[in-house]
């Protein structure tokens, strides 16, 4: 009961004992008359009781009541008839409805118990609710894409893919993807309602950064809704290729050509008789390699060469070039002349187990069918990872060592089938050459930021203290991971929509966002803000706790009190 | 009475006068009327023919005689007394009182003649013509009632609609194209008059040379002729702006120009297409391309062709080939002919005839002719020319024997000198059809000789066979000075026949006479042996014996004096032997070229002191043909997205990009056409809306090719999670 009581004005207490003290003795004083009998004691007491009500008055005492409240936080697709239901239930319940990015402290003292109706709270909201005294009453989404997966950073000439899920009320709807000047790409139909999982996909053109957009039509090929897709398209940088051959074949002649004609700086040795070699140089200078050592293939991204080749270097070649793939991330492809799959190489052992097939349909464009070895890859092992259904790249610490059981894969190109040649190249050699180092990155968890809510995003860098600006005016605070050492984590609030740009202040190291406007993707945001909640508010409360609010003690019972007691002593001795 | 009558004739010339006036002038209000309504001369003037042909024809000026005048007259001077008419008749046909009555009505009509007038409509006619051409020439003056586009004389279709470049606040009136007057010069040789059109869309041949003459309203600063890539100034030549060039390739142009205020305009794009002169068509009629022809009945080759050309044949010929002779004597002859039917250069439709004889040819049995038409046209500075097909006319060789094998085979292995199964069955059948007319003793000795021809025959296929003649025939005489053997003709001696490709035998030098004399040697094996003869497969050996066989019968049958038995032998003889002649061939393919052997010690000792290292730079640009169409593309994204406002590097960013496109467009202009227009509006004008940006934007990004996937470097943070993380797998 005491443990409840508390003073509002407790920073006076001093003085007021102290006056409380001093107006005590006066009045003692004043009423001492020689000797201490009935009447004195009397008076004094109610002196004191008197004294003890004036500085109450002053210091304002309170005590903890009990709160009793209850209230509904009303979010976006609420029911009408919940709400209707639960105010049959309490009368008394209040209303309170929700905008993202509110204040709801002042709110919430009151209430003891909190219903949240609708969608939930936004993310960025949560942290204002306890989940305890909470109980969430979800409302489903009915229409729009509510899953969404795309590649938002790609090179040009790869391929966009938007997957998702779909949900819709109405049968036949149509999702369309759109692209630059609204060129239509792509669209997928919907007969039935419900949920479906949608996949849309269209060749990147032109690198540098667009919206694409996925309208939705009903059946009347009205548009009922149309979202922005922000998709950053990066233009293709050149490779460093090194090809080593102990004797010149087709398969090199046509891979040459074609890493060449794509711009890559190649450089071709190839054995022509004892200690002699022919070089090639294609877009790069001429630096002839005789052994490979630390300064001549540290330059190079990813070096081709035939298992002939790759058996027949030295014990020092092989132990820098062990070094290079394990430490600086080279690639290497083997070029298989035989069926030496199984045949130790320096760097390691390409897993492959015997296959009956001497042929194997590509899983690429015309389908085509090509000649293979014997074999089949082991994709067995947490560092193996296989290509398409013909090749093979296995990690070895920071670089990979792949190959691929396909003999002449030049008779793609002799059938005319030239896209497929340069698919089957590109994936093989995109799994296994060198990813070289960056000194920062950034990152972010979301595809957009929307304007005037918090966009977060993490940023990777050895740096001891980096300074990142947005727009290159303001300078976005970071917090450090405690963990991770070199993360960094920020959020920014934009204000216009469009592109933005956050960047590094010591590089050119950049992260580019779109800001939508205010109320896009809407049935995508609330199905994020629905898991959200239902995840926040799931916790069971271990035990429902009381909640208590200081109330003040009304002073006009101290007063009255202070009253009657002076009047007394008024009164007193004019009765006498 | 002459005078009077002469009055009446006066009269009559001037009804005539005046009816025909009243017509003209109505016509020529109809006409002017036409000519306001229609503001075509032709239809004018054909409104006024028809209305004077009318107007004639329902007045009828010619049926109007002196009868009528008469009339006239009686009715309008009374004191005639309705005797006008007799004025016209003459004298002395007249009754007494009639001549009275004449002489007086005569005097009369002198003294009244003054008092006859007609009733005319020429003052109201006048008037309304008057009317009609005051209005007619007041409306075209002030032109109320012409469009707007007729305005400047051009047709509607032809009008160049101009946009303003610059962003002009205030009201200008933008001047105006009045004339665009295109002249389109063919080259010479085509012999095409020049032309004239306003339509800027042109179809023109290659080479042609357009001149563009523009006439603007108000002055101008400047005018451009934007043709591709290129800005070419137009001349000034008193008001008019001209420019000349060549059309050589197909092409779009648009008209730009600078007003004095310093306003710039462009018009919309327009088409050059050019298409080449084709090279003329030959059609050979009646003529197939083999024919052969008897030696004894008449050689004559009759064909027709049917030329024609774009512009004009300069030229044509037959260009005929006679071949003579076969083998290594073969000799070629060429000669140019002329048709029979004269040609007359220029024309681009003619038919022509030829009868080609050959014996005017010189040819002679056995000859081939192969000849052609050739056509040029006129083109220049290099005509085309066009020709056709081959064809080929032989006369029979009667002589040459039927063991020749043409074609493929190009050694012939039949000897000649000796009858032929096909000669003997031939003459077998002669001598059964002149049995009833010759003696039967000379029916018998014809037989008895066919039976030995026979026999010759048959001994001669046995010498393939590797058989032994069975005794003298009559033409062995001619074989002695040769060998022994019969065969030494066809063979060779040498057990591998590929040794003279090894080492060079110096006796060759002073010549291998039976080389020589027979072209066979070389590709002959001779085992003696009959059986392992390989002159011929297996097969043939069989057949040739069964035909042997064949021949023995037919020969015991002619010998016997019935040759009529003896034909169906003959007949299953040639037909074995013509089976054994097609299979011949395939012996030809069995002699093949065999490369010298190789010294095994030889292989893989060359010295390798003189090769060096080989070393070859090459830069290959990576070739993106649309290099600046995709720029032109991230551009106009970023300046939809940030209302940014098109700078001067945009502006030549898009003409570029336009240049590309320009290139996909004059393969397909309907697909690109639209885009080409608007990507050429925005790399010149300032003015551009946000749909305009839109347009070009979908335009160009939709011309782009798709882009091939290709590989490419990759940069990433090395994170020290993922390093641990990799760390930890490779422990697994």
């Amino acid at each position: 009961m005491w443990n409840s009581l508390s003073l509002e004005n407790k920073e006076w207490w001093i003085v007021v004992i102290l006056v409380g003290l001093l107006l005590l003795g006066i009045f003692i004083w004043k009423e001492w008359k020689g000797k201490p009998d009935r009447r004195f004691y009397i008076n004094s007491f109610l002196g004191f009781v008197a004294i003890i009500c004036l500085s109450f008055l002053v210091l304002r005492p309170t005590y903890l009541q009990k709160v009793r409240g209850e209230a509904v936080l009303l979010t976006e697709g609420y029911q009408k008839e919940i709400l209707d239901s639960l105010k049959k239930n309490n009368r008394r319940i209040s209303e309170i409805e929700y905008r993202p990015g509110m204040d709801l402290s002042s709110k919430l003292d009151s209430i003891e118990h909190l219903f949240i109706m609708g969608h939930g709270v936004r993310e960025f909201d949560l942290w204002q609710l306890k989940s305890d005294n909470v109980t969430f009453l979800p409302s489903q989404i009915s229409q729009g894409i509510i899953k969404l997966k795309y590649n938002q950073n790609e090179s040009a000439g790869s391929d966009l893919m938007v997957q998702g899920i779909y949900r819709n009320q109405n049968a036949r709807m149509k999702l369309t993807l759109k692209g630059p000047g609204e060129n239509t790409l792509d669209s997928i139909s919907f007969l039935n309602k419900g949920d479906h999982h949608f996949k849309l996909k269209t060749n990147l053109k032109v690198d540098g950064k667009f919206l694409y957009h996925i309208t939705e039509q009903d059946s009347t090929e009205n548009i009922i809704n149309t979202e922005a897709l922000p998709v950053i398209v990066t233009s293709n940088k050149p490779l460093k290729i090194l090809i080593v051959n102990e004797f010149p074949s087709f398969e090199t002649k046509y891979l040459k050509n074609f890493l060449s004609e794509e711009g890559h700086e190649v450089t071709v040795k190839t054995k022509l008789t004892k200690q002699q070699y022919k070089f090639e140089y294609f877009n790069t200078d001429q630096v002839a390699i005789y052994s490979l050592d630390r300064e001549n293939i540290g330059m190079f991204d990813l070096m081709v060469v035939d298992d002939q080749s790759l058996k027949n270097l030295s014990k020092s070649e092989r132990n820098i070039l062990m070094e290079q793939v394990s430490a600086r991330g080279l690639g290497v492809f083997v070029q298989q002349t035989g069926n030496n799959f199984q045949s130790k190489n320096s760097l390691g052992q390409l897993n492959t187990l015997p296959d009956e097939q001497t042929q194997v349909k590509l899983d690429m464009g015309s389908n085509p069918v090509l000649e293979k070895y014997q074999v089949q890859f082991d994709s067995m092992g947490l560092m193996v990872m296989i290509i398409g259904n013909y090749g093979y790249s296995l990690q070895i610490g920071q670089g990979h060592i792949g190959s691929t059981f396909l003999k002449n894969t030049y008779q793609l190109l002799l059938d005319g089938k030239d896209s497929d040649y340069r698919e089957l190249w590109s994936s093989l050699l995109n799994g296994i050459r060198k990813r070289s180092e960056k000194s920062a990155q950034f990152h972010s968890d979301s595809y957009w930021a929307s304007v005037n809510e918090p966009f977060h995003f993490s940023f990777f860098s050895s740096e001891v203290n980096p300074k990142i600006t947005v727009e290159s005016q303001y300078q976005v605070p970071l917090i450090k991971n405690p963990v991770i050492a070199d993360e960094w984590m920020g959020k920014v609030y934009p204000m216009r929509s469009g592109w933005h740009q956050l960047q590094l202040e010591s590089d050119s190291t950049s992260l580019s966002y779109y800001v939508m406007e205010d109320g896009r993707w809407k049935a995508l945001t609330n199905d994020n803000t629905l898991k959200k909640n239902k995840q926040f508010f799931s916790n069971t409360p271990s035990a429902v706790q009381e909640k208590f609010l200081p109330q003040r003690i009304s002073p006009i019972w101290f007063l009255t009190i202070f009253i009657l007691v002076m009047g007394y002593l008024w009164l007193e001795p004019k009765l006498r | 009475m002459k005078e009077a009558r002469a009055i009446l004739t006066n009269i009559l010339i001037r009804w005539r006068l005046i009816r025909a006036l009243e017509i003209l002038l109505l016509s020529l209000s109809f006409a002017a009327i036409a000519y306001l309504l229609f503001f075509n001369m032709w239809v004018a003037i054909a409104f006024f023919l028809g209305v004077l042909l009318v107007g004639a024809w329902y007045v009828g000026l010619w049926r109007f005689s002196l009868e009528n005048i008469c009339s006239h007259v009686d009715r309008s001077i009374p004191p005639m007394e309705h005797s006008t008419a007799l004025l016209l008749e003459s004298e002395n046909q007249l009754s007494v009182l009639a001549q009275i009555q004449q002489s007086k009505v005569s005097k009369i009509l002198q003294k009244h003649k003054g008092e006859i007038h007609f009733k005319n409509y020429l003052w109201p006619f006048l008037g309304l013509a008057v009317i009609c051409f005051i209005s007619a020439w007041w409306l075209m003056g002030t032109g109320i009632l012409l469009s707007k586009d007729q305005k400047s004389g051009i047709p509607e279709d032809d009008v160049v609609h101009f946009q303003v470049l610059d962003s002009v606040s205030e009201k200008i009136v933008p001047p105006n194209m009045v004339t665009q007057d295109i002249r389109i010069r063919y080259p010479d040789y085509t012999q095409e008059s020049v032309k004239y059109t306003s339509n800027m869309n042109l179809k023109v041949l290659e080479g042609a040379q357009i001149t563009w003459n523009l006439e603007f309203d108000q002055p101008l600063q400047y005018a451009l002729l934007q043709m591709g890539e290129d800005s070419l100034a137009m001349n000034r030549d008193t008001g008019r702006y001209s420019k000349r060039m060549i059309a050589d390739r197909s092409n779009f142009y648009s008209i730009k120009f600078v007003d004095t205020l310093g306003h710039g305009y462009l018009s919309d794009l327009f088409a050059l297409e050019t298409y080449p002169d084709e090279s003329p068509k030959i059609e050979i009629q009646g003529l197939p391309q083999f024919s052969s022809f008897d030696f004894k009945g008449p050689q004559q080759l009759k064909f027709s062709a049917g030329i024609s050309d774009d512009f004009g044949i300069s030229d044509v010929a037959i260009v005929a080939t006679v071949s003579k002779g076969s083998g290594e004597s073969v000799k070629f002859r060429e000669e140019r002919l002329a048709f029979d039917s004269k040609f007359r250069s220029g024309t681009k439709q003619q038919d022509l005839s030829k009868s080609l004889n050959l014996k005017d040819l010189r040819m002679e049995p056995g000859d081939e002719l192969y000849f052609y038409v050739e056509a040029i046209d006129n083109k220049r500075p290099k005509a085309n020319m066009a020709r056709t097909e081959t064809f080929f006319a032989v006369i029979k060789d009667t002589v040459t024997n039927q063991f020749a094998v043409e074609g493929t085979l190009g050694a012939d292995l039949m000897p000649d000198y000796f009858r032929s199964q096909r000669q003997l069955i031939i003459d077998t059948e002669k001598l059964i059809a002149d049995q009833p007319s010759i003696e039967k003793r000379e029916f018998n000795s014809r037989s008895n000789e066919l039976g030995f021809d026979q026999k010759a025959l048959r001994i001669k296929y046995g010498e393939f066979m590797g058989d032994e003649t069975e005794g003298p025939v009559a033409n062995e005489v001619q074989r002695e000075s040769h060998d022994e053997n019969p065969l030494a003709e066809y063979t060779h001696d040498h057990d591998g026949a590929n040794e003279h490709n090894l080492v060079a035998e110096e006796h060759e030098d002073h010549g291998d006479k039976e080389g020589e004399e027979d072209p066979l040697e070389a590709y002959v094996h001779n085992h003696e042996d009959p059986e392992a003869s390989t002159l011929f497969a297996q097969s043939l050996r069989s057949k040739l014996k069964q035909a042997m066989a064949e021949m023995w019968d037919a020969e015991l049958y002619l010998r016997l004096f019935q040759p009529e038995k003896s034909l169906p032998f003959q007949y299953k003889a040639l037909k074995l032997i013509q089976e054994i002649k097609n299979s011949a061939r395939i012996y030809v393919h069995r002699i093949g070229f065999d490369p010298p052997p190789i010294k095994e010690d030889k292989r893989l000792t060359g010295e390798l002191k003189e090769i060096g290292n080989y070393s070859k730079n090459e830069a290959l640009e990576k070739e993106e043909l649309f290099a600046n169409m995709q720029k032109a593309v991230t551009r106009l994204e970023m300046l939809l997205e940030s209302t940014g406002t098109i700078s001067r590097q945009d502006r030549q960013l898009f003409d570029r990009a336009g240049n590309e496109l320009a290139r996909l467009a004059i393969e397909e202009p309907g697909k690109y056409l639209e885009t080409l227009q608007s990507v050429k509006l925005l790399s010149q004008s300032e003015r551009v809306s946000r749909q305009q940006l839109q347009k070009v934007l979908k335009g160009l990004y939709g011309a782009l090719p798709q882009k091939q996937t290709s590989p490419r470097a990759e940069q990433r943070y090395a994170n020290q999670l993922n390093h641990l993380f990799i760390e930890a797998l490779d422990v697994e």
